[in-house]
């Protein structure tokens, strides 16, 4: 087991939405996250991210924990990918060449990589020098998770990773994330509002019900 | 040094002279903008006579203490106005404002009063207070600008500073680029107007000196000091404000605390 999230509580805005959320992941598995929105599936993934602290819980990594592991560390381990792509105001290159120079990074920057990550996900290479902002929303999606594959990560967290996108692209990405899923490249869990995707991913199905906290499932 | 010349207060009423003409235009054209005038104008004398009074009573019993505490109060009423100009604020802001600017305001005149004019003891109150004032003034503008950009990137560009946490920057890495635009935006003020003093503006301190009667380099050499004092204190006190703020803002272990943020207003 190299992903562990024991008896985790989630909060936000000051109110208690999840309960006892236990989660275990192997390399190779994929879980698909769904439920009503408001019901705390963001909040989960950016627990498991360290973004956001849990009420209540343990988090363990290869068994460490992610403060055991220097959050930074961990983070480029246990990658969150949010829904909005947040693309930094320079070039699409710039954008994924920007994760090695943290001081988490263990390794250079990888061009051919980059470019060969773009095409699978249907992003012409020739959008590398362009500015990223420029893209469309789709293709921002896109380079947002060629972004965090690029640091070869073992666990990706992906909130919608394909709601911007056209049906074509979507299939793409599926494609790639289905294949390297099978190689054990890594595991996923990804939230999604798209019922036929856990499906098409042949992912297991995690309904959030079992966890919600009374009074929690119907907020905003 | 020649005398300067004294103004007698029947001189200074011909001055208000002038104000009563403005208040008549602005009857005249039922602009509504007299009575506020008249306040204005009522409190500058008002303000202005009373520090005068401090100032004179300062200058002549000062003691070290006495020049401390105003000081300490100085620091404390422009920490104040620098926090409440930015449209966010956060907890402790101005704990921070009034550190970074003590310590920054503090250090530069010293080495003004110390080193460069060479005034004993370094705290004089005759120099002590009127260079504090004009240190504090534009720190205070800085470290406004510094502080509400830095707080509009964290809360308006909250999604670009977590995408890049969560892909492995620790925060400072992740805080780097707004804190040095931040920064960049503090200093605007005071390198414009290094850029065009003289030539644009002639320096409300030196126009009074010359007016005073003093000549014309001497008040130029004095002005040199003053703007180098007024840039360094800007400067360091608003690196020094955004690098405390940072930490208040992240956490050690790398989060963003976006809800230690609070809009003013609204």
């Amino acid at each position: 087991m190299i992903f562990d999230a024991k008896n985790i509580s989630v909060a936000a805005g000051g109110r208690t939405l999840l309960e006892g959320v236990e989660l275990r992941m192997d390399k190779g598995d994929l879980f698909v996250l769904s439920g009503q929105s408001g019901a705390g599936k963001t909040t989960l993934l950016r627990v498991l991210a360290w973004l956001d602290l849990p009420q209540a819980g343990e988090i363990e990594f290869e068994g460490k924990s992610p403060l055991e592991w220097g959050v930074n560390n961990y983070r480029r381990k246990v990658v969150y990918v949010s829904q909005r792509a947040a693309m930094m105001d320079e070039s699409v290159e710039n954008n994924l060449r920007r994760v090695f120079r943290y001081a988490s990074a263990g390794k250079g920057f990888d061009r051919d990589r980059a470019v060969s990550l773009l095409e699978k996900l249907g992003v012409e290479p020739e959008r590398m020098g362009q500015d990223a902002r420029s893209l469309s929303e789709g293709q921002q999606q896109r380079v947002s998770l060629a972004r965090a594959l690029m640091l070869e990560p073992e666990i990706l967290l992906l909130d919608e990773p394909t709601g911007s996108l056209d049906p074509d692209t979507v299939g793409m990405v599926e494609e790639y994330l289905v294949g390297e899923v099978a190689k054990r490249s890594f595991a996923i869990l990804v939230v999604s509002h798209d019922p036929g995707q856990a499906g098409r991913l042949g992912a297991k199905k995690i309904e959030l019900a079992s966890w919600l906290v009374s009074n929690g499932g119907g907020g905003a | 040094m020649n005398e300067a010349m004294d103004i007698s207060y029947w001189q200074l009423c011909s001055a208000a002279v002038l104000l009563f003409l403005a208040g008549g235009i602005s009857f005249l054209l039922k602009l509504g903008l007299e009575k506020k005038l008249a306040l204005a104008a009522t409190r500058t004398v008002c303000q202005l006579l009373l520090v005068g009074l401090v100032l004179d009573s300062v200058f002549r019993h000062g003691t070290f203490a006495f020049v401390c505490a105003i000081l300490a109060v100085m620091i404390g009423v422009a920490s104040h106005a620098a926090i409440k100009r930015p449209s966010r604020g956060f907890e402790g802001a101005w704990l921070i404002a009034f550190f970074s600017l003590a310590v920054t305001s503090l250090l530069v005149i010293w080495t003004v009063t110390r080193v460069v004019i060479q005034v004993d003891p370094w705290w004089t109150p005759r120099y002590m207070i009127p260079l504090m004032g004009m240190v504090l003034g534009n720190s205070l503008t800085g470290i406004s600008l510094g502080m509400d950009h830095f707080l509009e990137v964290l809360s308006v560009r909250r999604a670009e500073v977590e995408t890049e946490l969560a892909l492995g920057a620790t925060a400072w890495e992740a805080a780097r680029e707004p804190v040095a635009e931040s920064a960049r935006r503090a200093m605007i003020p005071i390198i414009n107007s290094m850029m065009v003093v003289g030539l644009v503006s002639l320096p409300g301190m030196m126009t009074g000196q010359v007016l005073a009667g003093s000549d014309p380099m001497k008040a130029v050499k004095y002005q040199i000091v003053v703007m180098f004092m007024i840039a360094a204190a800007a400067a360091m006190g608003a690196m020094l404000l955004l690098v405390f703020s940072f930490r208040r803002l992240f956490s050690k272990d790398h989060r963003l605390l976006i809800g230690k943020i609070y809009k003013r207003g609204s």
